[in-house]
């Protein structure tokens, strides 16, 4: 082997100016890849880690109410980011609240996006790239609504700072609402498609949405710097996983004329089925389930009806401690009279889902264990799917199409509860993971063209090469040397003149990218949006560690082909390294590209291609070599 | 025997008196609003939306409505524009449905979402009484703010409701109406948090089939100023309408 390696060695240093010229076109070649690869790379950073953290969050957590898909909610943010933050891989949880609205500034209108930041991501996003006025008012709670917006804007709609704009949207309520706000600052970096984006502290604008201090819009999770997107849809099914829902229903006083009892009340659905279902498992004994659903009515069992003295048509105030701090009450007049279940508790108030969500969702009750226990039987059995649930949890989707499909249906069911939803950035951005995957695919495209025409040369110096040595090798055979070990002379060759050729090649896309770093980029279009402090933001990756461990794995196995190719039938050994050739190529392109990874691919391809001549050469007698002449 | 006969006549007359010139209580007054709403029938007509947008111009819309008054079905088709004809509106039960022509496609819309650019919502369709939505606003005192005024030579009250559920789309509106029969003359529509956002006037009147229709609205938008639709109803028609018609076939149909 060691002589094997000096006869390489030697061989490439005997044939400098060709192999020198060889070399450098691997390393122009490698250069060109790993330059083009750490810029898809930076713009994939840019749109995981930057433009979806702002705008979508990796996994997206969304309460819907009203049957109104513009009616986002969640009501007991605590709750659900405790859940969300114990799933692994979760960074952060952030509050997401932005609404699409008309705002008025000097004489001049348009619609723009108010979006709802902390002041501390305020302060590092938009600080000091103020065009006028100061970022850092924008934590001044003594100026009314302070928000922050693109200078271009501020022109468009011909306010400076210190103006008033105003703005309409509506509350979470439904009820129209509009507000004052003082622009503190117009900024350089809104421009282009983020100037449509405006900024107010998230606290006031969940003042101005009508939303209390524990509620908050859509819940963005943000996940572990990464460079997966797939990691999201395992971090979004296990949220999924965690927010299956309990029973709605509260624990409290039930009082009617004097007479009081402790008693959970839970609620039911109405639709058709839900009421075939109530009214043929919880029969009613007077009234009937048809009058519970009237407007504030609701159904008592029997048990609880004779301790309070109730007849049809009488009332009830049923008050539960909310979850924070008040109470609630609620009056119900007595439309049905039933005879529980035996997995039910014995003292229950039932009411429709009509009578009961509304004040139920604006003052959740602290928890209880009374209200699990109200309703034992099995989640699957017939009763539970018409026994109303905290929320209903939409089945997790895949693609934008089947995200819409999804909503659209669920509005139009007519339920008064809320609809809990866990999407990715794969269904609420879809266009940017498609975007990101095609500059990968495009990139890797080009480049693996103009490495396809660097080996061509490749292919044709072995030729060329092998010609010109064809006496030597039939002397090295005629002296003892062995076929294989002329083949592995040449492959080692091969091999180094890659090696040198792509290490060198990285040293100079390293130079390359520093240079292109060096360069300010003022622009005001979409491509703004790419860069990183006006900067081309290039990542080096040395690629993902089992990708490349599975590409050594494929190299190894190639090696070993082609040592022992006698075995083989040849056209077996070709499509074999046709198949290892295509498996790295897809590693390459499916695994995330990195410059290990390439630099592994090349050597792999090379080595394939230099294998053809190789064994031309070994396969030459030694006879009829040395009767070769030029 | 004659002063008792004058007294009984005074006393009557000032009765009279009284109750005509008694100013309704709140109540009253909602009733009235929701006996107002209750008359409405089956009604076809034709509508043409005059709508003026600051930097825009002037747009000219026209719909042909259909609405069904037992089940609270209503049909809107677009007949102008030229770019938005047949473009339709169908809702049937709890679902508005938007008809898009050149795609031949359904899609469903919420209460928020706006008909046909104009400044009607799909929730400005349902059907809430008022007494369940509002109540009379009340001085310090408890007094219900209803005043007696002038708007130009009518003479109305002049009454402040404010919301009495979460939901309800304005929280206080002003409504000027006819002391004599009700018409709702003017009415002003307040945000959340207290600002004008729309003043809308009914100043026109009929009377058809012994029911009492506006047949032209005025709708200015007092937050965004300069920006008003004017919306004037003709061919109106109170005649029963067939279930047949508030299906998507029929939509589809005549959106040809």
């Amino acid at each position: 082997m060691g002589l094997l390696l000096k006869i390489s060695l030697r061989n490439l240093l005997r044939q400098k100016r060709r192999n020198f010229f060889l070399g450098l076109a691997i390393a122009v070649g490698m250069m060109i890849l790993v330059a083009t690869s750490s810029f898809t790379k930076g713009l994939t950073d840019v749109i995981l880690n930057k433009w979806l953290v702002y705008s979508y969050g990796h996994v997206s957590i969304t309460g819907y109410e009203s049957g109104n898909r513009q009616n986002t909610i969640v009501r007991d943010r605590e709750r659900i980011i405790k859940l969300i933050k114990s799933v692994k891989g979760v960074k952060e949880v952030n509050n997401y609240l932005g609404i699409f609205t008309r705002v008025v500034g000097n004489g001049k209108s348009t619609m723009m996006a108010l979006v709802g930041m902390p002041d501390k991501d305020a302060i590092d996003y938009l600080g000091n790239t103020e065009d006028r006025g100061n970022a850092h008012d924008f934590t001044n709670r003594s100026i009314e609504n302070p928000v922050i917006m693109g200078k271009d804007k501020a022109k468009d709609l011909n306010v400076k700072v210190g103006d008033t704009l105003r703005v309409r949207l509506t509350t979470v309520n439904g009820q129209v609402q509009s507000a004052d706000l003082s622009l503190v600052a117009t900024s350089k970096e809104l421009t282009g498609g983020s100037a449509i984006a405006f900024y107010i502290p998230i606290d006031k604008l969940k003042d101005i949405r009508g939303l209390k201090p524990y509620e908050s819009g859509p819940l963005q999770v943000v996940l572990n710097h990464m460079d997966d997107p797939q990691a999201a849809l395992v971090a979004a099914n296990k949220i999924h996983e965690l927010l299956k829902p309990g029973l709605a229903g509260y624990y409290g006083d039930i009082n009617s004329g004097g007479y009081a009892i402790k008693a959970a009340a839970l609620t039911f659905y109405t639709n058709s089925n839900s009421m075939n279902i109530i009214s043929s498992n919880l029969p009613a004994v007077q009234g009937s389930w048809t009058l519970a659903t009237n407007t504030n009515s609701a159904a008592i069992s029997v048990s609880a009806a004779e301790k309070l003295h109730l007849g049809i048509g009488s009332s009830i105030t049923g008050i539960y401690p909310d979850k924070f701090g008040g109470s609630t009450t609620n009056i119900y007049k007595i439309g049905a009279i039933f005879k529980p279940g035996k997995d039910m508790a014995k003292d229950l108030v039932m009411a429709g889902e009509n009578n009961f969500y509304y004040n139920y969702l604006r003052n959740l009750p602290a928890d209880s264990l009374e209200v699990s226990n109200a309703f034992t039987g099995s989640s699957k059995s017939i009763l539970a799917q018409a026994i109303g649930t905290e929320w209903k949890l939409l089945p997790r989707t895949y693609t934008s199409d089947e995200l819409q499909k999804k909503l659209r249906k669920a509005m139009k069911e007519g339920f008064e509860g809320s609809y809990y939803d866990v999407s990715t950035m794969y269904e609420a951005a879809s266009f940017l993971i498609d975007l990101q995957r095609g500059l990968d695919m495009i990139s890797l495209i080009a480049v693996m063209i103009l490495f396809f025409v660097i080996l061509i040369g490749v292919l044709n110096t072995l030729r060329m090469t092998i010609r010109e040595r064809t006496r030597e090798i039939g002397t090295i055979r005629a002296i003892g040397m062995q076929k294989d070990d002329v083949k592995i002379s040449f492959i080692m060759e091969t091999f180094f003149l890659t090696l040198a050729g792509c290490i060198a090649g990285i040293i100079l896309s390293i130079g390359l990218i520093s240079l292109l770093s060096l360069f300010t980029i003022e622009t005001d279009s979409m491509f703004g949006m790419l860069l990183v402090n006006k900067h081309v933001n290039f990542v080096f990756t040395p690629g993902k560690p089992f990708i490349i461990l599975f590409l050594v794995f494929v190299f190894i196995a190639e090696y070993l082909i082609i040592k022992y190719d006698e075995y083989i039938k040849h056209w077996l050994v070709t499509l074999l390294l046709v198949i290892f050739v295509l498996i790295g190529f897809l590693l390459s392109g499916i695994g995330g590209n990195g410059i290990l990874t390439f630099l592994i691919l090349i050597l792999n391809m090379l080595m394939a291609i230099a294998y053809f001549p190789a064994r031309r050469a070994a396969a030459l007698s030694a006879a009829a070599a040395l009767r070769q002449y030029e | 025997m004659l002063r008792k006969i004058i007294g009984i006549l005074a006393a009557g007359s000032l009765f009279i008196a009284v109750n005509m010139w008694a100013v309704p209580t709140g109540a009253d007054i909602l009733k009235r609003m929701d006996d107002f709403q209750d008359q409405r029938s089956d009604i076809t007509c034709k509508a043409d939306i005059t709508q003026q947008r600051v930097g825009q111009g002037i747009k000219d819309l026209q719909w042909i409505f259909y609405r069904k008054d037992k089940t609270d079905s209503i049909l809107i088709v677009e007949t102008a524009p030229e770019s938005e004809k047949g473009r339709g509106y169908l809702r049937v039960e709890n679902n508005f449905f938007l008809y898009l022509p050149n795609t031949r496609t359904f899609q469903t819309i919420n209460r928020d979402e706006s008909i046909g650019g104009s400044d009607a919502r799909a929730g400005d369709f349902e059907k809430r009484k008022y007494s369940e939505l509002y109540r009379v606003e009340t001085n310090a005192q408890g007094k219900e703010l209803i005043e007696e005024v002038k708007l130009g030579k009518v003479s109305a009250y002049m009454v402040t409701l404010v919301g009495i559920v979460n939901d309800v789309t304005y929280p206080k509106q002003v409504y000027w109406l006819d002391k004599d029969n009700f018409f709702q003359y003017k009415v002003q529509s307040y945000s959340l948090s207290g600002t004008l956002m729309q003043t809308a006037y009914y100043p026109k009147w009929t009377q058809i089939e012994g029911k009492f229709l506006a047949v032209q609205m005025i709708f200015i938008d007092e937050f965004d100023k300069g920006n008003k639709s004017i919306v004037e109803l003709s061919a109106i028609s109170l005649a029963p309408l067939e279930d047949s018609i508030f299906t998507k076939a029929y939509l589809e149909n005549l959106s040809k």
